[in-house]
């Protein structure tokens, strides 16, 4: 403490003006009112918001983009918004989940036969498992969730060797969960369940597959 | 033709384009890298050797960057740093002895290179992992170098006004897309304004005294090129963060260095980020620049396994025939500047010097480039006027990635 109040004492913090004199002032205000100017300038740049559907009109420009992240490869990534998917050139692609809601900032470009957008900036404005949905939600939207990261609600219904079944409090919706860790929880307790939803053609039946680091099934609190 | 041939041609010709970027300020790699995208389609079976093209040009242009920012102090990210002392050396007539401090620099940091390719694969890769464990930090890495950086300032407060200032600066200018003719970053400007102008406005005034030519005695220490590869090969593999970090760490841990050993050190660092980007794209299968992103497009990568196989084998073959050819091209163009330079006035080379800049910034930059290049000269100028040392300005970049990692 005794050193934090010796600087806070310092010359320089109780008379700050004292290191700004003579031509140093002149060279802080020039650049004050530069960085000022860059920032109302940068206004005028701002790019503009489209949607995924016609990025195909503004090749060569820069755009904002968003949607949710269905698939990540390397440094491309694919987004959807519902109607539409795109493709984002990220650098840093590792950083974002299967699931998650991103804002790119980029120039749109061709990419093999299709437009990419080379992103120099990638927002991730909510993470996948953010917001916890229940199952009949799940159930009614599952277009939106299909293979992407889930965080899903529910009760236990039933446990076997390698999975269990979810249920909702009404027991209208039943899912499978796939699951290899052992779960110390009982029948009917409320878990969430962290996983990928993934469709089973042999069974015509989506399921939940707990297969990565960031899933999990915890108790709901 | 044979295909060894080709390697070498492509590389020749590789070479030969990274000394035309390196020669004129703003002009980066990574143009002649979109270029040769461009092209590909029309050349399908010419990709691994366009790939080569590619990564010798990226190594020449490390080669030759330092003569444009020692002569007309027109710097790029990772020779900004290196203005200065290079300028002051041409102020006393060792123009040429600082081009080849950097040429003889920049080869021995690919010999230091090869040698520790091997360590550095199992190290950042298989079965040391150390690469996942600095991406899960790079936010500490980060605050260290500035902090560092700040700490070890002669004084603290006016390095801390200044480094937060060029952040600030660096926030907002970074954010402004100003591709103009040329596609390009505001980064050329903001750095020829923060690091160029001033270095050619506070010169020592008087004529540019003649340039001795192969009289002074070159002696390097091992360590200035030791940290610039250590330097150099840390930063290559971690996201977002450029050469001119490399640059900036090397210098962090040097308080006292005289001209020639900050010329070294940095010269050393450029060569030694390219080398390493290219090795991060074959060990972690990762583009961290530019030319890296070019390649992966244009060849199918397979994950180092612990052999050095085709077409990894290509790529450091064309590194070693693009470090010879760049490092007799930069002494042979240095030298011939270097004569030549003493017949310019420096009233006069100072205006020819600015109008370059003025106009590589209008070319690439546009108006809006020509207002970050203001507001880095004032910023710039404050730091020699509170005697501030110049790696401070890199707050330019730092800020603006301790702001994306923290927040």
């Amino acid at each position: 403490m005794k050193n934090i109040g010796s600087i806070m004492h310092h010359k320089y913090f109780l008379n700050f003006p004292h290191i700004l004199h003579g031509m140093r002032k002149i060279y802080f205000l020039m650049a004050v009112a530069g960085i000022v100017s860059l920032y109302f300038v940068s206004f005028l740049y701002q790019p503009e918001r489209v949607v995924l559907s016609e990025i195909w009109k503004y090749s060569g420009k820069d755009v904002v983009v968003e949607g949710r992240v269905k698939n990540v490869a390397g440094n491309l990534i694919t987004i959807s918004d519902g109607n539409c998917t795109a493709f984002i050139y990220w650098e840093n692609g590792a950083e974002v989940e299967y699931g998650d809601y991103v804002e790119a900032v980029g120039r749109v470009g061709e990419y093999g036969e299709n437009f990419a957008i080379y992103a120099r900036e990638v927002k991730i404005i909510r993470k996948w498992d953010e917001n916890v949905i229940s199952l009949p939600y799940l159930a009614e939207n599952y277009e939106k969730f299909l293979n992407e990261n889930v965080n899903v609600s529910g009760y236990i219904y039933s446990k076997y060797t390698g999975y269990f079944y979810l249920t909702d409090e009404y027991m209208e919706y039943r899912i499978r969960v796939y699951c290899n860790q052992s779960i110390p929880l009982k029948k009917y307790e409320r878990v969430v369940v962290k996983a990928i939803m993934l469709y089973d053609p042999g069974n015509l039946s989506f399921y939940l597959k707990v297969c990565d680091d960031s899933h999990g099934v915890m108790k709901y609190e | 033709m044979n295909d060894f041939a080709l390697v070498i041609i492509f590389s020749t010709a590789g070479a030969l384009m990274g000394m035309i970027t390196g020669l004129i300020p703003g002009l980066h790699t990574n143009n002649i890298a979109l270029l040769m995208l461009f092209l590909l389609p029309f050349f399908e079976h010419a990709a691994l050797y366009f790939a080569l093209f590619i990564v010798s040009a990226a190594i020449s242009h490390t080669f030759h960057d330092i003569i444009p920012s020692t002569f007309i102090g027109a710097p790029e990210d990772d020779t900004a740093l290196a203005v200065l002392p290079a300028h002051s050396m041409v102020m006393r007539g060792e123009g040429y002895k600082a081009i080849v401090i950097s040429a003889i620099s920049s080869f021995l940091s690919i010999v230091a290179c090869f040698l520790l390719l091997l360590p550095f694969c199992l190290l950042m890769g298989e079965p040391f992992n150390l690469y996942n464990l600095m991406e899960k930090n790079m936010a500490w890495i980060l605050l260290s170098i500035s902090l560092i950086m700040i700490l070890t300032s002669k004084n603290i407060f006016h390095a801390l006004f200044i480094f937060l200032l060029s952040g600030v600066f660096g926030v907002v200018a970074l954010k402004i897309p100003s591709s103009f003719l040329i596609s390009s970053s505001p980064l050329f400007p903001a750095l020829a304004g923060l690091f160029g102008a001033p270095a050619l406005l506070t010169a020592k005034r008087g004529d540019i005294p003649e340039q001795r030519i192969g009289e002074d005695s070159i002696k390097l220490r091992k360590r200035d090129v030791g940290s610039g590869v250590l330097s150099g090969g840390l930063v290559s593999m971690l996201p977002g963060v450029s050469a001119a970090v490399a640059t900036t760490l090397a210098m962090a841990v040097i308080k006292e260095a005289k001209d020639e050993n900050v010329i070294s050190i940095l010269s050393a660092t450029n060569t030694a980020t390219n080398f390493f980007v290219l090795v991060a794209l074959f060990v972690l299968l990762k583009a961290r620049s530019g030319f890296a992103i070019a390649i992966e497009k244009m060849i199918y990568l397979e994950k180092w396994n612990g052999m050095i196989k085709e077409p990894f084998n290509l790529f450091l073959i064309a590194i070693i025939i693009s470090a010879i050819i760049s490092y007799y091209l930069t002494i042979h163009i240095g030298r011939m500047v270097a004569k030549n330079i003493s017949k310019i006035s420096y009233p006069m080379l100072v205006k020819i010097s600015l109008v370059i800049i003025l106009a590589m910034i209008f070319l690439f930059n546009g108006p809006s480039g020509l207002l970050i290049f203001g507001v880095g000269v004032a910023i710039g100028m404050l730091c020699l006027e509170m005697k501030v040392r110049r790696s401070i300005c890199m707050g330019v970049l730092l800020l603006p990635l301790l702001i994306k990692y923290f927040l």
